[in-house]
């Protein structure tokens, strides 16, 4: 394992390294506060929602508890960076403290590394010091685009890189989306030098999954409603340790 | 902006048929060289309504396809949905300022599936005067997770709100399917223009959508459509 590798045998690290992730386009309000209660008792990392549910998330949460997280142009990121901007800035006025920021991925494919820098810039400078994390799609990129993409990401004071967008972005193939895993964490290690922290999303459906991406070097994890959630990794709440 | 009003009767030519089909061209599916070059391939086949792109790549599309008379347009919140209305917002302005012909955009399925059509209603109304009439806004209520009480519900707010257009579904696995169309059009007559998405892979069942009511129908195998109604229309 990588020297980065912290000790993940400690279920508060781990918790502390989720991100309970629910995008899916039928959630409730009432799953929102399900979830923000599950977030708050298991001490995970942050919750990340819709854009549109970030207030009724941060109404939830109270101050020290997981962050609040949403994406911005969820999932294709093919809006103009004017439209981006404005989602993470209202974002932020309503709770967020953590962004997700879906690049033009039409831009890096292309190689038009000054758009993919306009593009991060415009957002770093509007929405102050929150954590953001530019989410790439691992499985569509190249080595050299993932490198360039990361480089841009740090000098526009980016925090995180992120493996996948967790949808079917390149088919309508219900199993065409990316997934996490050691490999691709510690290649977006090297890619980005160490210099940016590494988000794992897609497929973590066990404990140990979620284990293995920390050791490889993972800071943070997705895991997501739609895959079972936190039941599916059989997690006991903090609040109920030790009752037993 | 077009307000894309087309005689509504069944299709009797080739042409009549290709001017309600809708298809699209997103990255990172596609490149921006794939991109281009599936939108040149349509100088090749009768003229179809529209084709939506990436938001960024608006000015390449109409470079290629105004000269073939193919309306540009962009979507938003879509096809996950659950934006902020703030982003549906700027989103709607970006597309008038591109000059983009259409924007389809997800509703408020938190609001729809929470029971909350107050929500409904102030998202949609939002979009409508974001408009201005400037460009045509398709709504989508995504009729493949609602019932049919909630889409009721949904549709009232919307034809509240000034919600003229309406597109059933975002594809991507989530289909629409006949009775939508027909309830819809039993229930609201002619308060909306119907689009469909989710489902659509054959000439035949494009027709049968056109028969129920649809105005326009979008679809990912436009080339192998477009060729079949060649064929049932020569």
């Amino acid at each position: 394992m990588t020297s980065h590798a912290p000790e993940t045998k400690d279920r508060g690290l781990i918790a502390a390294a989720i991100e309970y992730t629910d995008l899916r386009k039928e959630i409730t309000y009432r799953d929102v506060e399900t979830m923000c209660t599950e977030a708050v008792l298991h001490g995970l990392g942050a919750v990340v929602v819709p854009s549109a549910l970030v207030r009724p998330a941060a109404g939830w949460i109270a101050d020290g508890g997981p962050s609040v997280a949403t994406v911005i142009s969820f999932p294709f990121g093919t809006q103009s960076v004017c439209v981006k901007a404005r989602e993470a800035v209202v974002a932020v006025e309503q709770g967020a403290s953590e962004l997700d920021i879906v690049p033009h991925f039409g831009a890096i494919l292309a190689g038009r590394w000054d758009d993919l820098r306009r593009e991060l810039a415009e957002i770093r400078n509007a929405t102050g010091k929150v954590a953001l994390k530019l989410v790439l799609e691992t499985d569509r990129l190249s080595s050299e685009q993932i490198s360039e993409a990361c480089a841009i990401a740090l000098d526009c004071g980016f925090d995180y890189v992120a493996n996948t967008v967790g949808f079917r972005l390149v088919s309508t193939d219900p199993n065409a989306q990316g997934s996490a895993s050691a490999q691709v964490v510690e290649t977006l290690h090297n890619l980005s030098l160490n210099r940016l922290k590494v988000k794992a999303a897609g497929g973590v459906t066990t404990l140990a999954i979620v284990g293995a991406l920390i050791d490889a070097g993972a800071r943070r994890v997705a895991v997501n409603v739609s895959l079972g959630g936190l039941r599916a990794l059989g997690l006991t709440p903090r609040a109920r340790e030790g009752e037993s | 902006m077009t307000g894309n009003k087309k005689p509504r009767s069944a299709p009797l030519t080739v042409e009549m048929f290709a001017n309600r089909m809708m298809t699209a061209t997103f990255s990172p599916a596609a490149a921006e060289d794939e991109a281009r070059s599936f939108l040149r391939r349509f100088a090749q086949y009768p003229t179809i309504a529209a084709i939506f792109v990436d938001q960024p790549w608006v000015e390449m599309a109409q470079d290629i396809l105004t000269p073939l008379g193919i309306s540009v347009g962009v979507e938003a919140a879509y096809p996950v949905g659950n934006w902020s209305t703030a982003a549906k917002v700027a989103a709607i302005r970006e597309g008038v300022r591109l000059g983009a012909e259409e924007i389809d955009i997800g509703g408020h399925f938190t609001a729809i599936k929470s029971g909350d059509f107050d929500a409904v209603y102030d998202d949609a109304k939002a979009m409508i005067d974001a408009s201005n009439k400037e460009i045509r806004v398709m709504v989508i209520p995504e009729t493949a997770i609602v019932t049919r009480d909630e889409l009721a519900r949904t549709l009232e707010a919307y034809a509240k709100a000034g919600v003229t257009g309406i597109k059933t579904s975002s594809g991507y696995g989530w289909n629409t399917c006949v009775d939508d169309v027909v309830l819809v059009r039993r229930e609201f007559g002619e308060t909306f223009q119907i689009d469909v998405s989710g489902g659509v892979r054959t000439v035949e069942r494009a027709l049968g959508y056109f028969a129920a009511g649809a105005d326009n129908i979008h679809v990912s195998p436009i080339f192998r459509i477009l060729d079949e109604a060649k064929e049932l229309f020569s």
